[in-house]
């Protein structure tokens, strides 16, 4: 393993260690096909059920179909969680890994994502970007940027992070002229959308009266 | 939920933090999608979570088993007071001093670590994570933070001598 004298903060350190660690491509394509095989093995089994076991499955899925309904929303609501992510991590105003108001030095430090962070239409009341850290949104890699609000002169948090359909869900895309989606975690406004494939969500705190 | 090569690759590198090892965090991961295929949450978006969960218990029943897992002694509450995952925040070593402090930590340490650094978890979240009280969480970051100081004041020292 290779050493470098240069400092840096624990947790870069611990990244950079951990991503030392990939999978090969010929575990990865084994687990997608653990993970495909037995999608397909449950559907197959499925047509061979005797009645009973069916009926079982008709009663387990009206217990879903209850829980759906009932279960308060905030838990099964994709922009709810990611407002609630954005708003817990926004709130405790981490040390930033970068400072800078340059989106070319934001990208050259954001090297570890899958896709490079962009300024978005959506943010044209001339914030200014002061810097950003790595973070994740449910479980993806995304920057966390922080900027300040022209209009309110509070900090506002911005993540961006790679859209991915299955796990977030359909959201509004500028590309189709949807207008962002608003939520609201914690009496904070967060605004949620897609832009060039990747997912936006950014915090809107009211300036003081 | 659909797994994505990064979701698979971080769950691998969680196995890592665990085992140490490459081969061993392969099988963890294995184990695990096997066991969530077989009965997955009801709750798909806490699919991340609950893998998590399995591959930790999978290695802690492994440990066990061979009587390896390390027993480790009630955290005292009262060190804790004041302390928090930021303590880790002004940390800055080098790559080898992580290298050489990462050999010395146990298995919950690394774990902790992991969720502090790659999953960006408070440590509230780790301690609902990991199902543990939140002084014994604050009562590790806190050891962990001394053991890190002390390895950096150390390997300082060795420089100036």
């Amino acid at each position: 393993m290779k050493s470098t004298s240069s400092q840096s903060s624990l947790k870069q350190a611990v990244n950079r260690k951990l991503d030392e660690h990939q999978l090969s491509g010929e575990q990865l394509n084994d687990l997608h096909k653990l993970l495909n095989d037995s999608q397909t093995n449950t559907e197959t089994a499925g047509k061979q059920r005797p009645w009973y076991l069916a009926a079982g499955a008709a009663m387990v899925a009206m217990i879903a179909i209850l829980v759906v309904v009932f279960v308060p929303q905030q838990s099964l609501n994709m922009p709810q969680l990611i407002a609630n992510e954005v708003v817990r991590n926004h709130l405790k105003l981490k040390p930033l890994e970068v400072s800078t108001n340059s989106l070319e030095e934001i990208r050259s430090h954001f090297d570890k994502l899958k896709f490079s962070p962009i300024s978005s239409l959506n943010i044209t009341d001339a914030s200014s970007l002061i810097g950003g850290r790595y973070c994740s949104l449910q479980g993806y890699k995304a920057a966390q940027l922080r900027i300040v609000s022209s209009g309110s002169g509070k900090l506002d948090t911005v993540y961006q992070a790679p859209y991915v359909l299955d796990t977030f869900g359909k959201l509004p895309d500028i590309a189709n002229d949807d207008s962002p989606l608003v939520v609201y975690e914690r009496g904070i406004k967060v605004t949620i959308w897609v832009e060039k494939g990747i997912l936006f969500a950014r915090t809107h705190m009211e300036a003081t009266q | 939920m659909t797994f994505t090569d990064e979701h698979l690759q971080q769950f691998y590198r969680y196995g890592i933090s665990l085992s140490q090892n490459e081969a061993q965090a392969y099988d963890l991961l294995q184990d695990a999608l096997e066991s969530y295929l077989k009965s997955p949450p009801v709750n798909d978006a806490a699919s991340m979570g609950y893998i998590r969960s399995i591959m930790r218990n999978r290695y802690i029943d492994q440990y066990r088993h061979r009587n390896r897992f390390p027993e480790e002694g009630l955290d005292n509450i009262e060190e804790t007071l004041g302390i928090d995952a930021r303590l880790l925040e002004d940390i800055v070593v080098t790559a080898q001093q992580l290298d050489e402090v990462w050999q010395q930590l146990s298995t919950s340490e690394r774990e902790i670590i992991f969720l502090w650094a790659v999953e960006d978890m408070s440590a509230n979240d780790i301690a609902n994570e990991l199902d543990m009280p939140r002084g014994s969480v604050l009562s590790k970051i806190y050891r962990l933070r001394n053991r890190m100081n002390d390895n950096a004041s150390a390997a300082n020292e060795e420089v100036a001598l």
